[in-house]
């Protein structure tokens, strides 16, 4: 098996980060992009370009498997998000001989589903959160079910979702009477009072292991990401190591994460992702789900290992072995990745669309910027509003943090509204630097958060600065926004 | 010396350029220099700017401000036509739900519109009668541009 020319299935940053990895390694590379976004950066980052039609085409299998036919690439890269966790891509691979750069599409189908991942997953070993449909189905066989759970207790319609027929009960003498009420809802809604028990995990973390396996039966992990400061389940600010694990937990983790792949016989890069309960000596961890692709933050794990994933991943994908025993890898200092969205957080978040018409990228010690954009570009709405990541790293999680924030005060973006003023409050946050930390901080914290970045005064300063904007700069001959105007132009026009 | 009337949160201020070096607000004098393209120093700070029609952007200390210049008899991007309903950001028009005529409520939704995968509907700011409809579905709408007007019942 060899691997000389990549079909990169993807756009944005990590189109770029991949295109760079086969640069590297002395890989050809062929981006693809749509009718909507022929000149965007990762395009003119690959060796040649494909043009796959309609701005959905990047959903499109059959678009995708001929574009590596008709450029003779013997690899594909899904990157994340698109296509990256339908089996259907990586069996059409294997149809045409062409290198899926990801696990086998067997491996993906087994963990796509919940319910047959679950079931795997406590046959491995591997610790799920404690639920059961009891057998005994009346008020007191709910509750005897609860009792040996555990409180608090989440009973739920087992027929369907949509929180019909949920109730938390927090003690055994509540059961009986949330047993029924639950029963008679999810009746009502399902035709079917049959009622699911399970441990509820208040303020979860989400905390997730990287594994890496290649084709000779090797598997290793390479230790933690924290990822609980998220919204709407979209992850914020990821970081690495986490600030609830002991050494001992970490080991455990790690060991379920491995056990996890090798219960589906995975290949290539993965990621376990589990929810904690509680922190330290105490924390319990249960299998959440199991990402089967390069995730968005893995650059926190390169950081802080010195392992390169995507280049890893292509020499799985080619057949060599794990260069790496588990011993031999180790986790240093601590990594923080923000992600740059163009949205804004004084509006519920709201994807933005428009003209970058100044983007510059901090730099400095400790500071990596993977980005899919750059100055003169237009954000388009028909695209996921990530418009880079910046991943700071430092000897312990304070001066990482510290160089994230001093970053972010030297990320000016402009002509859109991008989340920066409010990562930068959420950096600073004494909740953060506590490390106190669960899925639902962020809503917790929302409101004081969002207003920061956007309401208020304006300071004398920034008028003085906005007084020497230059006038508005021209589009240029390919139709995107040239620089940004030199503020001395407008100066002269005054007739100074 | 040039008079400059900036906007900010609706408020609006009167800032002199006084010459290359000195900018005054509030009787404030403030020092200003060049940095480098898109940068400027004001006193012993680093702000980005840049400028896109009415809108000058400023990035300074970790804030970012979208200061505006009101234009003089010129309508009010957001608010051109009375009752007018706008797009926050640009998007498809995915489906309008009301005709010419139509007697809706507040918080009726007349218009969904398709951003990042996200279904943005448009929702009648008052009751009344839609009195025009200026989009088509399929079409891709800028931010500011009235999509539908309402006539107050």
């Amino acid at each position: 098996m060899s691997v000389r020319r990549v079909l990169i299935a993807n756009r944005g940053e990590i189109a770029v980060r991949i295109a760079r990895a086969c640069r590297e390694a002395g890989i050809e590379s062929v981006a693809v992009h749509t009718d909507a976004d022929p000149q965007a950066l990762h395009v003119t980052m690959a060796d040649r370009a494909v043009n796959i039609g309609a701005a959905n085409r990047y959903l499109s299998i059959d678009a995708l498997i001929a574009a590596a036919r008709d450029t003779g690439a013997d690899a594909l890269h899904p990157g994340y998000g698109f296509l990256s966790e339908r089996a259907a891509l990586a069996y059409a691979c294997a149809r045409e001989g062409i290198v899926f750069i990801g696990p086998p599409g067997d491996a993906i189908e087994r963990m796509g589903s919940k319910i047959g991942a679950r079931a795997l997953m406590e046959a491995a070993g591997v610790p799920v959160v404690p639920g059961a449909t009891p057998g005994d189905q009346s008020d007191e066989g709910i509750r005897d079910a609860a009792r040996d759970l555990g409180f608090p207790v989440l009973l739920k319609a087992s027929a369907g979702g949509g929180g019909k027929g949920m109730r938390i009960a927090r003690r055994e003498e509540d059961v009986l009477e949330l047993a029924a009420s639950a029963r008679r809802e999810a009746l009502a809604a399902f035709g079917d009072g049959t009622l699911y028990a399970e441990r509820l995990i208040d303020r979860p973390r989400h905390v997730e292991i990287q594994i890496l396996a290649d084709t000779h039966g090797n598997v290793v992990h390479l230790f933690e990401r924290e990822c609980s400061i998220q919204r709407r389940h979209q992850k914020i600010v990821e970081e690495s190591p986490s600030t609830a694990l002991t050494p001992e937990t970490r080991a455990r983790m790690g060991d379920a994460a491995v056990a996890a792949a090798r219960a589906v016989g995975y290949v290539n890069a993965g990621t376990i992702e589990f929810l904690l309960d509680g922190r330290g000596v105490d924390a319990r961890f249960y299998f959440l789900e199991m990402n089967t692709r390069l995730q968005v933050e893995h650059p926190i794990t390169e950081a802080v290992t010195g392992v390169d994933l995507v280049r890893a991943q292509l020499a799985v994908a080619a057949g060599e072995p794990l260069p790496w025993s588990q011993g031999s890898l180790t986790q240093r200092g601590h990594a923080i990745e923000c992600r740059v969205y163009a949205e804004d957080p004084g509006h519920d978040f709201l994807p933005q669309a428009g003209p970058l018409l100044l983007y510059r990228e901090p730099g400095g010690p400790g500071i990596r910027i993977d980005s899919g954009v750059r100055e003169g570009d237009r954000v388009s709405v028909e695209y996921d509003p990530l418009l880079a990541k910046l991943i700071a790293s430092g000897e312990t999680r304070a001066a990482a943090t510290a160089r994230a924030i001093q970053a972010l005060r030297e990320y000016p973006v402009l002509g859109i509204r991008t989340n920066i003023p409010f990562l930068i409050r959420l950096l600073e946050h004494p909740v953060f630097a506590a490390g106190d930390l669960h899925t639902g901080v962020v809503d917790e914290l929302q409101m004081t958060l969002a207003n920061a970045s956007h309401d208020g005064d304006v300071p004398p300063a920034a008028l003085a600065a906005a007084a020497l904007a230059g006038a508005a700069p021209a589009p240029d001959a390919s139709g995107t926004v040239s620089n940004a105007a030199d503020p001395w132009d407008t100066l002269a026009g005054w007739g100074r | 010396m040039p008079l400059l009337k900036l906007s900010y949160n609706g408020r609006e201020y009167d800032v002199i350029v006084v010459d290359a070096a000195t900018v005054q607000i509030d009787g404030q004098d403030l020092t200003v220099a060049r940095a480098h393209a898109g940068a400027v120093r004001v006193g012993g700070r680093t702000a980005w700017v840049a400028r896109d029609r009415d809108t000058r952007w400023v990035y300074l200390d970790g804030r970012c401000y979208e200061i505006h210049e009101p234009r003089r008899g010129a309508p009010r991007r957001a608010a051109g036509h009375h009752g007018a309903l706008t797009s926050p950001m640009p998007a498809t028009v995915r489906r309008i739900a009301v005709a010419v005529g139509d007697t809706v409520k507040a918080g009726d939704a007349l218009i969904v519109l398709e951003a990042m995968k996200m279904e943005l509907p448009v929702r009648a700011t008052h009751a009344g009668t839609v009195a025009a409809i200026t989009c088509r579905e399929g079409e891709l709408v800028q931010p500011g541009v009235p999509l539908i007007e309402l006539d107050e019942s």
